[in-house]
């Protein structure tokens, strides 16, 4: 049975374009134009995943108005916000929306259809309960389950997105060394600009620092990127 | 400056000063001309005055002027009052019994009173005393004063004062027949022996005293003989018909006198000084006088004298006064224009404030809301506050506009890029394939430009104060030049650094993002292989250096490098903005420090130096 995608963008032709793409890859797209057309159809029936602009006609936060009304009807329903500015991107994630992931509208579709399946695989695994093919990287106090696409700091869940998942993934997967932007941007396959990767890497220690005070095992390597410290934690910065 | 002006005023001043002394001298004297013609009104008005002074023929009168100060019965005349003075001499002889020259006898006679008492003084000058000998009955054979009165009931007493010896005299009444009846007693009365002759000074009870009386001098001058040489008095004693009236004088007139201003002088029409008070006047004085009338008959005069020192007194009086008051004003003025000028002062430095508030440390316009007085730098002030409001106002809408404009114009870039992206997801002839390649790289440098912009836009809300952090400058820039290595391959870095800890406040993501904006600079003007970058401490400040060889700046443009959209590139493909230098200007202030440029001396390639101060514990706006 295929994919049933809803995609809430005010823009006709950027609209009708992510409808053509997805309806090229075999997926069912339903594309809305506003908040309240979206909401009237998803009250008899809620879509596999939502691809969401934040500014929708006159309401310049529709798109986050209707994140937290599909959350509140769904908590498993994935969620991608697709955004004009980066800055949106701190919006989204101070506001806690409970988005999956989110995208400039920079992504280049390949790249924007890569993603939509990976968050397919990560329910198919959820639902699947299958426990065979779960590939567990554990580096000290942190566990990353690359099937479930979950993270674990001490046992606790750290709720990362997507984006935020493959970047902790790249780094962990080779502690000690550092990764430049290129390399994160290509191996967390991530569509953002370069030089949101900072603002990328705050918002992850934010969120392990919630769980640990003490955390402090991303190490900014100036001029050069990050790297993964395990063990004796060190801050060269200061 | 308040000496300029005293000078200048003398200067001005001096020529009219003896205009001013004459016309002073003038006044003056019409004051006390107006003054002594008052006072004579005024004196010709009392009846008991006038009688006091009158002279006339018919009866003589003995004035008493009043004794307000106690006198001592002791014979010396320096406790009696001047004016109390009447001189005797030739023209009052009453008998004559031997040849008189001025010699023989002359006396002054001072009468006084208070309120219980009668005084007499007798200043007698005498060429030969003769005393009354011990055990001689009679009183007259010898030099003695003799006076009568009427008591109060109007019996007529005839009284003779004579000495054995000076000191102590006594008082005899004396019968009709001239014999001796009986001392006197509650007086006394003193003779004292003077180079001249003699003094007689007595006190009697005024409760013995009618109205009138009479007193002369008796004069012996023989040994001998004892007869008695001359008589002189006003009037004679023998009878009561040969008595005078006893006047006193009016107990105000002296306190009247007293209190005019001036020295006053009164005196009855036989030139005889009724009344005087510091009359004699040292100097240089002016003088006026008028006469005293009643019933169209002149009874005396007034005069009166004013010192009058226009070479001293006045003109020192006229200057000092002039010279205080021009001091006052001086002082004055120049404290009113002291505050004037505080008061303006602290104004402008108001305006100051104002205008070294109008711009943040980044360049931004900031909104003003200012209260200034109603006076014209108030309203200067407020103008300017209203001015760079809407310059503000301004500034700020073409800040959203830049931003709006960058976020309108992604989403129709985005249509473009996916609308492609969807054609080439289509299978294309090679043809066909070109122009989409060509499309999706137009598209690619368009995406390019607008997130240069959104990174300017970006950074200026990142520059965040909470973010701030000590570091050490050394790491970073370290840490950097190895990234740059990897980074550009074509490029070999020179890295010098003096010393391992440059310790500094701030964000030092920012100062990474700071260096790879002139590293990028560097990189792309420099013709070389190698890019050099320095950092040392030099006065309590970071100095980082990134040197390149290659062609240098135009003068024109080098001050102008770190402004917005501001670019040396010759560049077709446009998609530099001249953000880059920009952006590390931005985060160059933010630290509190500074980015210059400038030409190799030798003219072979350009030197940027970013200055920042070592450890700044305060941040963003200073």
């Amino acid at each position: 049975m295929a994919y049933r995608i809803a995609i809430i963008e005010d823009d006709d032709l950027l609209r009708q374009n992510y409808v053509d793409i997805f309806t090229r890859q075999a997926y069912q797209v339903d594309a809305y134009k506003n908040r309240a057309d979206a909401q009237e159809i998803f009250q008899s029936r809620l879509p596999d995943l939502a691809i969401i602009d934040i500014g929708l006609g006159d309401e310049i936060d529709g798109g986050f108005a209707l994140c937290q009304w599909l959350r509140q009807k769904s908590q498993l329903l994935p969620i991608i916000f697709l955004t004009a500015r980066d800055d949106d991107i701190d919006i989204v994630s101070g506001l806690r929306m409970g988005a999956d992931d989110y995208l400039t509208k920079d992504v280049s579709l390949p790249h924007l259809v890569a993603r939509v399946a990976a968050l397919f695989r990560r329910i198919e695994v959820l639902l699947s309960n299958e426990e065979s093919n779960v590939t567990l990287v554990a580096e000290g106090n942190l566990e990353l389950d690359s099937q479930r696409l979950t993270c674990h700091w001490s046992s606790t869940l750290v709720d990362l997105t997507l984006t935020e998942f493959w970047m902790v993934f790249a780094l962990v997967k080779r502690p000690g060394h550092v990764k430049s932007r290129a390399q994160l941007m290509q191996e967390s396959q991530m569509v953002v600009d370069e030089s949101t990767i900072t603002s990328h890497i705050k918002r992850i220690r934010r969120k392990f620092v919630e769980v640990d005070e003490k955390f402090d095992c991303i190490e900014t390597v100036y001029g050069m990127g990050y790297r993964w410290n395990p063990g004796p934690q060190r801050d060269k910065r200061s | 400056m308040p000496f300029m002006g005293m000078f200048s005023f003398l200067f001005f001043v001096w020529p009219f000063t003896q205009h001013w002394q004459n016309e002073l001298g003038q006044s003056q004297q019409t004051a006390l001309d107006i003054a002594v013609h008052n006072v004579a009104a005024m004196l010709s008005e009392d009846s008991r005055f006038l009688d006091f002074i009158e002279d006339d023929t018919s009866i003589v009168r003995y004035r008493s002027v009043p004794i307000i100060e106690a006198v001592t019965i002791d014979g010396r005349t320096t406790d009696w009052p001047e004016h109390a003075s009447r001189s005797l001499g030739i023209d009052d002889l009453l008998e004559i019994h031997f040849p008189y020259n001025t010699q023989s006898l002359t006396f002054d006679l001072s009468i006084g009173s208070d309120q219980e008492n009668l005084y007499l003084h007798y200043r007698v000058r005498d060429d030969s005393v003769v005393f009354r000998k011990l055990n001689n009955l009679s009183v007259h054979r010898n030099d003695h004063i003799q006076f009568s009165l009427r008591d109060r009931s109007g019996l007529f007493h005839r009284f003779t004062l004579a000495a054995t010896q000076p000191g102590e005299a006594s008082i005899l009444e004396v019968a009709a027949n001239g014999r001796a009846l009986r001392p006197l007693e509650n007086v006394s009365a003193r003779w004292l022996a003077t180079e001249a002759g003699y003094n007689v000074e007595l006190q009697l009870p005024r409760a013995m005293l009618g109205g009138s009386f009479s007193t002369l001098v008796a004069d012996v001058d023989d040994e001998k003989s004892r007869d008695i040489k001359f008589m002189m008095g006003l009037s004679h004693t023998r009878q009561a018909e040969d008595l005078g009236r006893l006047v006193f004088s009016p107990t105000e007139l002296e306190s009247v006198i007293a209190q005019i201003p001036y020295g006053a002088r009164v005196s009855n029409v036989s030139g005889r000084f009724i009344e005087t008070s510091g009359y004699h006047i040292t100097g240089p004085h002016i003088e006026a006088a008028s006469s005293i009338d009643a019933g169209g008959r002149h009874l005396g005069t007034v005069s009166l004298r004013q010192t009058l020192d226009p070479s001293n007194y006045l003109f020192w009086t006229i200057w000092t006064q002039l010279l205080i008051a021009l001091a006052a004003t001086i002082l004055v003025v120049g404290l009113i224009s002291f505050f004037a000028l505080w008061l303006v002062g602290s104004k402008l430095s108001g305006v100051r404030h104002l205008l070294s508030s109008l711009v943040d440390s980044q360049g931004r316009v900031t909104e003003q809301s200012v209260e200034g007085g109603s006076d014209a730098i108030g309203k200067l002030i407020r103008e300017l506050a209203s001015t760079m409001n809407k310059v503000a106002q301004y500034n700020d809408y073409l800040e959203r506009m830049a931003s709006r404009l960058n976020h309108e114009l992604r989403t129709p870039v985005s249509v473009v890029k996916s609308s492609l992206e969807n054609l080439q997801a289509e299978n294309l002839d090679e043809q066909n394939a070109v122009y989409v390649d060509r499309a999706t790289q137009g598209v690619l440098r368009l995406t390019n430009i607008l997130n240069k912009m959104a990174e300017a836009r970006r950074l200026e809300e990142s520059l965040d104060e909470d973010e701030v952090m000590s570091f050490n400058l050394v790491e970073v820039v370290s840490g950097c030049v190895a990234g740059y290595e990897t980074a550009f391959g074509s490029k070999s870095f020179e890295l010098s650094i003096e010393t391992e800890q440059i310790p500094v406040t701030g964000i030092p993501e920012l100062i990474a993002q700071m260096l790879d904006k002139l590293i990028d600079n560097a990189v792309e003007f420099s013709t070389s292989a190698t890019i050099r970058v320095r950092l040392h401490v030099e006065n309590e400040q970071a100095l980082l250096r990134v040197i390149n060889d290659g062609p240098g700046l135009r003068n024109d443009i080098s001050a102008n490098l770190f402004e917005s959209m501001v670019s040396m590139r010759d560049d077709q493909t446009g998609s530099h903005l001249g953000l880059g230098l920009y952006i590390a200007r931005v985060i160059a202030e933010f630290h509190g420090g500074s980015l210059s440029i400038a030409n190799r001396e030798d003219a072979s390639g350009v030197i940027v130096t970013f200055k920042v101060p070592l450890l700044r514990i305060t941040a963003k706006l200073r």
